[in-house]
């Protein structure tokens, strides 16, 4: 379906959309900004499997190197921008693992897995600051409040954190 | 290839991370016993009159 047919989904306070058209809108969005631009090339270019799946609490993971999951419960929706940044993190995580910077075997000893999947988890925290402050940035969408969003999906201090490194360079 | 946020250890998100990954690996989840609330004695307190 061309983009044009998709403008008037996946605005915040409209009925979500279905997930075939979700994924292609949020993809869409997230190629407005540089570094969501580079996981959607990613995308294309490892031909990522997005699904979206019926979960209680919003949830994203990587069950395999080239399948994401979005999970959320379609009676008490997640809104657009939470969407986009889910999968903007998942997708990093798909990126990491497609560099080799994958999670320890569980036998490895605590100590490796604290120090490879916090530094995961870190890096991943920086893209989604990175994608949501690039598209916050742009009049077009204002209304997306991303990085509200990103302060009620629990990144708030990283946020700041975040938003101080980038001031001071 | 991997960013960092100067700071970022020190949050709470960080600590919670962190613990998530402690239980993971200790096992806790796929080898704890379940819980089960223990049972509660159900008592109609009435005062006599």
């Amino acid at each position: 379906m061309a983009s044009k047919d998709l403008n008037d989904v996946l605005l915040p306070g409209r009925p979500l959309p279905a997930d075939s058209l979700m994924i292609a809108k949020a993809l869409e969005i997230l190629s407005a900004s540089p570094h969501g631009q580079q996981l959607v090339n990613f995308v294309e270019k490892k031909n990522i499997v997005i699904k979206i799946v019926r979960t209680p609490k919003a949830v994203s993971y990587l069950p395999e190197k080239k399948l994401v999951y979005i999970g959320f419960n379609r009676n008490n929706a997640i809104s657009p921008s939470c969407f986009i940044l889910m999968l903007a993190g998942i997708l990093r995580e798909a990126q990491q693992e497609a560099a080799g910077i994958e999670h320890p075997d569980l036998h490895a000893p605590l100590e490796k897995h604290k120090e490879i999947s916090m530094a995961k988890h870190e890096d991943k925290v920086w893209y989604i600051c990175t994608v949501a402050t690039e598209l916050n940035d742009q009049r077009a969408f204002t209304e997306y409040k991303f990085l509200d969003e990103l302060r009620k999906m629990g990144h708030n201090e990283a946020l700041d954190l975040y938003l101080l490194q980038e001031r001071n360079g | 290839m991997l960013q960092k946020i100067k700071g970022f250890g020190d949050t709470k998100e960080a600590q919670k991370v962190e613990a998530q990954i402690i239980e993971r690996h200790s096992g806790a989840e796929l080898f704890a016993p379940a819980v089960t609330a223990p049972a509660v004695k159900h008592t109609l307190n009435v005062p006599r009159l």
